[in-house]
């Protein structure tokens, strides 16, 4: 399975949102990362044909979409940044409707919506109304409506916003685990919800594609490039204001800075492994 | 407790979706009774034509006769007035006659009798005089402000009550030290403070339309001067009156927020509070309904219908208390009060003491249970009609019909009994023979007038006695009544013989006419406008409503959303199909019941109204003609509002603009503007103005 993006543009008056984007993904996720207005949202809508390109085109196994577009459709599971579902209707009436629009199969529609209730653990909620429900549990309904009908591509938009740590851990765990044989692409800017999952990040900047590499060999350009150091807290925010913080952490009068540069000037400055936050700090700015 | 009072309330006051609720709750009591006085069969613009003659010092016998419901109820609200004191004087003797007689009645008669001796005697210096006001009459009685004011305490004790419970308030603030007793009476008055606003705003609106369509009225004149209310012994002017009876008001209103808050603190959510709603209302009418029937008063009086009845409640009666005569008014007074006292104790105290948990409508239970999965057209209905409430308008729309035409009655005076007779006799083809007939009667009334020429020169003369002269000219009288009828048949009679369509026919027009609009239109243009209200509220829910949700890009990208386009086409048009029968259906059916609806298949130009129409059409034709412009006309307002909702992506701003496009104008059109009458779709809505202009 191999969906092949090829100089994806699209235009809005005379700023470019994504310009000549070009990638191919497999079986995997991916994590889409970028700072607001970096084109996360466009390049999604674009992969589920909410919104034309106004240059390029995306293929599906070497077929453009636009030449099978009610098959593509019945391949895609998405979930769109927002958490405001039919509020009247109880959890199972939200997954049926879904599931008739996307064509399920009466017979077994049914049972796919008890499995995936099951799945994100909604299943003693299924019959409450979703107005009812806190916004984790709308998250988790959004994540099962958009894995039902076993899509082959499912596009998360921000999948863990406004979500406690533990929801947001559950939201996680919940992709990965349904992540078989299917391309996920999941947009964030929180680092946290693709380390761990993510085969290879995308980083998108200004509508260009900065890099696609997996998280190993992203950590690995920046190995040998942070540095962790106590400085005088009343200097502390001179530094920040000159280098690339990841963090700083005051310890009485002596605040502990994590700094993201290939030289530093400090006293006794130690190297120390890098994560995909000091990834995102270099390639998109600090503090 | 001030402090919570004040919390409460401006939950209620600061709410900006609630206030937006309560002014277009407003506006629609202003439109149901621009609607109600112009759907009524007394016509406002004759009632103030006469209204002004006579006040203007004139006599009575100076108007001249018209044979309308206007003229009748005039001329009833006159002859009240003037014949007050014998009004009274009767009823002083009757309940002198009661006393005199005391042998025959027992205890509580002859103190009825003496109490309404001293009521009565009291009244005697009370002048009434003639003041034209119907229109009050209308204003301080009209039920629609009833069930608009109930419904605006029901949102309001939703949003203070069970949205509290929804979010675990209740529980959480019953924990505190003023969050249980004190807590439930500053909800009740919040509620109260909110409904009673709206309360006299729409009292207030309601005078004011009703002076408008009316005409003015004289505020000192004593209460008795309304025709309704000359049987009121209370010694008050329609001022006060009007400041007593909306006084009156509120103690209902107060009986209603405790009784619903009640019932809204027992609730375990929403769906409970609206079956408890429905039963507290359906036993008020059995009461009312047993009450009446059955003779039983008391359970009469103290029946809301009863209670917000004004010329029912101020009207003079005596319950028999222990054989005492006591005034019903304060009898129920101080039963009302009494009753808001105890019901807002029991409120308080079933607050303080009831678990406050909202338990969530569980639609099936059992999770193994093979759940039956629904096809898209069912699911979208149920999402449209129930989810967005559109099946509420649908069901006031089938209240409002029902109460218009339930209550709807033949308006037929003598003059259309002749017509009838006459055109039912000579009904279907022209023929010589007919038309003969029809001179041979207009000859026979000039022969009639002749005859009462002789007989008033042979009474000059002394040849005849009174007796007779009074006999031959009653005689002559009652058949010169055809006269006017008759007129109207000849006129009619000699448009078919002159025209030159070919195969007329002779119908009884009446019924068809109604159907074609009514004098002026005004049927066409009420009818349309409950479509168009229809229209907008409904198709803006069905098409913007999703975008609330920012479910479409989920929903853009599934297989199945052309279907769901084509499946929302349906609802839409079965929507307005529906909404359609349910407005011009009973219409027929009243008009078919009332004058009778025949000759169908006969040349529309059969009927004089319909002279414009050539070509061999049928009325069956033409009748459908107009209801497939009027369709094209809706169904054109449908993909209009589409297209804005598409735009704007808010259902109230779509809301705003299709009021603003469509029912303003047809609104301006109702209310007499005629300059309207091209304005926007109307003419295409009324269908029979627009074919009279291009046929």
């Amino acid at each position: 399975m191999q969906l092949l993006i090829d100089s994806l543009s699209k235009k809005y008056k005379t700023k470019y949102a994504l310009n000549k984007f070009q990638c191919e993904l497999k079986e995997g996720v991916y994590g889409l990362l970028g700072p607001n207005g970096a084109g996360k949202s466009t390049l999604m809508k674009l992969l589920v044909q909410n919104i034309s390109p106004s240059e390029g085109e995306i293929f599906f196994d070497g077929e453009n979409i636009l030449d099978i577009k009610s098959e593509y459709k019945g391949m895609i599971g998405y979930m769109p940044q927002q958490q405001e579902i039919f509020p009247f209707f109880t959890g199972r009436k939200f997954l049926n409707y879904m599931g008739i629009l996307k064509g399920i199969d009466k017979k077994v529609l049914s049972d796919e919506i008890e499995y995936m209730a099951d799945k994100v653990n909604l299943i003693e909620e299924l019959d409450n109304k979703i107005g009812s429900y806190s916004g984790g549990m709308k998250q988790r309904l959004l994540i099962a409506q958009a894995f039902l009908g076993n899509p082959r591509i499912v596009i998360f938009d921000e999948p863990t916003a406004g979500l406690d740590p533990k929801e947001r851990i559950h939201a996680r765990n919940l992709i990965a685990e349904n992540s078989k044989d299917k391309i996920i692409l999941i947009a964030t800017h929180v680092v946290q919800d693709i380390e761990f999952i993510a085969d290879e990040i995308i980083l998108l900047k200004n509508g260009n594609l900065i890099e696609k590499s997996s998280p190993a060999k992203l950590l690995d350009k920046l190995r040998g490039q942070v540095w962790e150091f106590y400085v005088d807290t009343e200097k502390a925010g001179e530094y920040i204001k000159n280098n690339m913080v990841s963090s700083a952490i005051r310890h009485g009068d002596k605040t502990l800075l994590r700094v993201v540069a290939h030289e530093i000037v400090a006293e006794n400055p130690v190297n120390v492994e890098p994560t995909l936050e000091d990834v995102y700090l270099s390639v998109f700015g600090g503090m | 407790m001030i402090k919570l009072i004040k919390a409460e309330t401006h939950r209620l006051f600061g709410n900006y979706k609630l206030l937006m609720v309560s002014l277009v709750l407003l506006l629609v009591n202003v439109a149901l009774m621009i609607i109600s006085c112009s759907v009524d069969d007394i016509s406002s613009d004759e009632y103030v034509h006469i209204k002004s003659k006579l006040l203007s010092e004139m006599e009575f016998g100076d108007i001249e006769y018209t044979d309308s419901e206007a003229y009748k109820e005039i001329f009833d609200e006159y002859m009240s007035v003037l014949l007050y004191s014998d009004y009274v004087e009767k009823t002083i003797d009757n309940a002198k006659g009661y006393g005199d007689f005391s042998i025959f009645q027992n205890e509580f008669s002859i103190n009825n009798s003496k109490k309404t001796l001293y009521d009565f005697t009291a009244m005697k210096n009370i002048t009434p005089k003639f003041v034209g006001g119907y229109g009050m009459e209308k204003a301080i009685s009209f039920a629609s402000t009833d069930i608009l004011l109930l419904l605006i305490i029901i949102i309001g004790i939703n949003e203070v009550v069970i949205k509290d419970k929804k979010n675990e308030i209740l529980s959480l603030t019953r924990a505190t030290s003023n969050g249980s007793k004190k807590y439930a009476f500053a909800k009740i008055t919040a509620v109260f403070s909110f409904a009673t606003l709206f309360c006299f705003a729409s009292y207030i609106s309601n005078i004011v339309m009703g002076l408008i369509i009316y005409g003015d009225i004289d505020f000192s004149a004593p209460i008795q001067s309304l025709l309704d209310y000359s049987n009121c012994a209370l010694k008050l002017n329609i001022l006060e009156f009007l400041v007593i009876n909306f006084i009156h008001r509120l103690f209902v209103c107060m009986i209603v927020v405790t009784v619903i808050s009640l019932c809204a603190y027992v609730a375990s959510n929403e769906v409970v509070l609206y079956i408890y709603i429905i039963f507290f209302i359906v036993t008020q009418l059995v009461v009312f309904s047993i009450g009446k029937t059955a003779r039983l008063v008391f359970l009469c009086h103290l029946s809301l219908p009863h209670l917000l009845n004004p010329s029912e409640h101020f009207g003079y009666y005596n319950y028999n208390l222990f054989n005492n005569a006591v005034s019903s008014t304060i009898v129920d007074g101080i039963i009302l009060l009494c009753a808001i006292v105890l019901l807002l104790l029991c409120s308080v105290y079933i607050f303080s003491r009831i678990d406050m948990e909202y338990k969530n409508i569980r639609l099936s239970k059992g999770r193994r249970r093979r759940h039956k999965v629904g096809n898209l057209f069912f699911i979208e209905s149920e999402k449209i009609m129930l989810g967005y409430k559109v099946i509420g308008i649908v069901l006031f729309l089938c209240v409002l019909q029902l109460v218009a035409y339930g209550q709807k009655e033949k308006v037929e005076n003598i003059n259309e009994i002749f017509y009838r007779g006459y055109i039912k006799q000579i009904e279907g083809e022209l023929t010589e023979e007919k038309i003969n007939y029809i001179n041979d009667e207009i000859a026979y009334m000039e022969d009639l007038k002749n005859q009462w020429y002789y007989w008033e020169q042979e009474y000059n003369a002394k040849n005849i006695s009174s007796t007779k002269y009074e006999y031959e000219v009653e005689r002559i009288s009652k058949e010169l009544d055809r006269e006017i009828p008759l007129l109207r048949c000849k006129k009619y009679i000699d448009y078919l013989s002159q025209s030159d369509e070919a195969n007329l026919e002779i119908i009884y027009d009446t019924g068809w006419n109604y159907l074609f609009g009514g004098a002026n239109y005004k049927y066409d243009m009420n009818n349309a406008m409950l479509v168009v209200i229809a229209i907008i509220i409904g198709v803006s829910f069905m098409y913007v409503e999703d975008y609330k949700y920012n479910i479409q890009p989920i929903m853009k990208i599934c297989k199945n959303y052309d279907r769901l386009k084509v499946v929302k086409r349906c609802i839409m048009h079965i929507y307005v199909g529906f909404v359609y029968i349910i407005v011009y259906l009973p219409e027929l059916l009243w008009v078919y019941k009332n004058y009778g609806l025949t000759q169908s298949h006969a040349n529309s130009a059969s009927i004089m109204r319909l002279e414009y129409v050539g070509g061999n059409l049928s009325i069956f034709g033409y009748v459908c003609l107009v209801h497939l412009i009027r369709l094209i006309a809706y169904y054109l307002i449908c993909i209009i509002m589409i297209g804005i909702g598409k735009k704007v992506r808010s259902t109230n701003i779509t809301i705003i603009v299709s009021v603003v496009i469509f029912l303003l104008p047809l609104l301006l059109r109702t209310l007499g503007l005629e300059v309207f009458d091209k304005v926007a779709l109307n003419s295409l809505l009324s269908g029979n103005y627009f074919l009279q202009n291009v046929l």
